[in-house]
């Protein structure tokens, strides 16, 4: 069964009086667009403990998203936005297994939700906190690696007369192939996030923002007892432009 | 899919240096200790099975059926009480009863119940109507040879307490004839103590590398061959080709979700050096009892273009099996209690086709007689010589 991220039906209706009631806040309502792009690192939250001389690793990508901010007060703002994220990670072999890894490359389409506090202004400069929730859709992936081909062998006789077989590693690179039954494409979590931006020309900003979104869903379907959950906790660091819509008012 | 094979790194795996492993205490090492209840003897067992079982995604038993139903069973059991491990015995046997894995057993540990054993391709296979059991062919094929053929025994290469036994010869001067009882042929060959096997294999190997010209096929013969050692795979079919040669896919576990796994690897012969491409037809015989290494050789050797299957579909025991560690699936151990082999990596041939628990089908199907074997005649032998012109 496909578990779709679900935000409750009274917090939209809540989200949505709240933006109407900002529309009584008119004269100072400002609504700004901007686009940006930057760095994601992403850990995959996963118990491996039992997983011979095995890590998990984070991965870092890349970020890309628009996003737009409806100013309701000075001070108070809401911020919705669409961008592709990716959450990628690894897990590698240790000791007389080093060389053998498997790498995730995730990409989400992501759409957060929050609201935006300003917590610090001087002169042009801005400091704004942001907090929210967050929906994504694991839009594509692959995975690549180098593991042991156990049928691309060569045999050596050891002293004792015991036949050593020597695995050659063979390395791949594919497309991931979802599975309807084992992976949940949709993901839900908190978002929290701090923006620092420059004012210029009246309406635009220059923006250095980071956002940390801990996902509160498994990337698997539950699909077998016993499962060891695996969730997303990503973070990601980004620069880019906004452009304040002057008001029709 | 790409797959690229790195000529420089290459990863070693002995049994004899798993010991040393295990008694480390390291980080990466979980130390496991003997169960104390028969609860923890089933979470232990049901538990491994989830992470390191290859082939849930083709599996149609309901392991989260079975732990549902069983669960509750194990718990009332008392693992010091007799009556209860024997219990036990037939609890794993009914859990473990549809799964497909060819090569699935489970052994136990536990002295009073030592002697038994759960397998259960055997009891589907004995099932089945056509099954019967391994049949020493070597007994009548030596009629079929010209006289100076070789018959050889390795009497310190056993497999269940029966000798290594190879057979070579040629058929009325224009067939190379083979036949070996298990595959561990490297291992014979390059012993230091003499034996019959050797030269069995030096008269087959050096009349493969140079053929006679009257040779017109080569008749491989691997029935009743329950497999062996992964590197004879290399040593026997090597010799046939002059090239890597392609002949499936092998795909492992790639994290402890039940359904997670690698994607598919190509699976290759290497060829021995100095070896020569045969390029005069091949026949393999092979029946219901040719399980693991002998069904990758008949696969291999089907691969070729000038091959052909003669005989019984074969066991479906198709995945190959290794340690434990190196893939972090297949065989495990439930410590002091049970020990289950179970294969580390599933195989798709050529065709796309995984055919474990169902078994490689011949391309022309002659059954086993055995009422025409007691008079001395081997139909599917001679079958083989007849489509050798």
């Amino acid at each position: 069964m496909v578990q779709r991220c679900y935000i409750d039906e009274m917090v939209v209706k809540q989200v949505f009086i709240l933006i109407l009631l900002a529309q009584g806040f008119a004269s100072r309502a400002q609504l700004s667009v901007g686009v940006g792009i930057g760095y994601s690192h992403n850990h995959l939250r996963e118990d491996v403990s039992d997983r011979s001389y095995t890590r998990n690793k984070n991965g870092g990508g890349y970020a890309a998203y628009f996003k737009v901010d409806y100013q309701v007060t000075d001070w108070l703002g809401l911020r919705a936005g669409c961008g592709i994220i990716q959450k990628n990670h690894s897990f590698f072999r240790t000791q007389r297994y080093t060389g053998i890894y498997q790498r995730f490359a995730n990409s989400y389409l992501q759409w957060p939700l929050m609201g935006k506090i300003k917590v610090f202004q001087k002169s042009k400069f801005n400091v704004h906190a942001t907090v929210g929730i967050y929906c994504a859709y694991w839009l594509s992936a692959r995975v690549s690696g180098v593991t042991p081909n156990i049928f691309n062998t060569t045999a050596v006789i050891d002293e004792g007369g015991q036949i050593v077989d020597y695995f050659f590693l063979t390395s791949y690179s594919a497309r991931y192939e979802f599975n309807n039954v084992r992976d949940n494409r949709f993901e839900f979590g908190f978002a929290f996030g701090t923006e620092i931006s420059y004012e210029f020309y009246d309406k635009y900003s220059f923006f250095l923002e980071s956002n940390y979104y801990p996902s509160l869903t498994d990337q698997q379907q539950k699909y077998a007892i016993n499962q060891s959950p695996r969730m997303n906790r990503t973070f990601s660091i980004s620069a880019g432009c906004s452009m304040r819509i002057p008001s029709e008012r | 899919m790409r797959a690229l094979i790195s000529h420089t790194q290459w990863f070693r795996v002995s049994l004899c240096c798993i010991g040393l492993v295990v008694s480390c205490h390291n980080e990466d090492i979980t130390i496991s200790r003997a169960p104390l209840t028969f609860d923890q003897v089933f979470d232990a067992f049901w538990n491994k099975m989830n992470t390191n079982y290859v082939y849930w995604d083709v599996d149609s038993t309901d392991w989260d059926g079975m732990f549902i139903k069983y669960k509750p069973i194990f718990e009332k059991l008392d693992l010091e009480d007799e009556a209860d491990r024997i219990q036990s015995v037939q609890y794993f046997r009914d859990m473990t009863a549809g799964l497909i894995d060819g090569h699935y057993h489970i052994s136990f540990r536990d002295a009073r119940i030592n002697g038994l054993s759960v397998y259960p391709s055997l009891t589907q296979r004995q099932r089945l109507p056509n099954f019967h059991n391994p049949y020493a062919y070597f007994k009548i094929d030596t009629t079929y040879l010209d006289a100076d053929y070789r018959l050889g025994f390795d009497h310190n290469n056993r497999l269940n307490g029966q000798p290594l036994a190879a057979l070579s010869g040629t058929i009325d001067n224009r067939i190379l004839f083979f036949s070996c009882s298990t595959f561990s042929l490297l291992k014979s060959f390059e012993s230091a103590e003499a034996n019959g096997v050797q030269s069995v294999l030096d008269y087959f190997f050096s009349r493969l590398s140079n053929l006679p010209p009257d040779i017109k096929g080569i008749i491989v013969d691997v029935r009743g061959n329950l497999g062996g050692d992964l590197s004879d795979l290399n040593f026997f079919v090597g010799r046939f080709i002059d090239k890597p040669l392609h002949f499936g896919f092998t795909q492992s576990k790639s994290g402890n979700g039940r359904l997670d796994f690698t994607p598919w690897i190509k699976a290759y012969v290497n060829p021995v050096s100095g070896a020569s491409a045969v390029n005069i037809p091949i026949i393999v015989l092979a029946d219901v009892n040719t399980a693991s290494l002998g069904e990758a050789v008949v696969m291999a050797l089907k691969s070729l273009p000038n091959a052909i299957f003669i005989g019984e579909t074969t066991w479906g025991a198709t995945g190959p099996l290794t340690d434990e560690e190196l893939y972090n699936a297949g065989q495990f151990e439930v410590d002091g209690f049970l020990s289950v082999k179970t294969s580390s990596s599933k195989f798709r041939f050529l065709d796309g086709k995984i055919y474990e628990g169902i078994g490689f089908p011949p391309d022309v199907y002659v059954s086993y007689n055995s009422r025409i074997l007691i008079d001395g005649k081997d139909v599917q032998l001679e079958k083989a010589i007849g489509l050798i012109k």
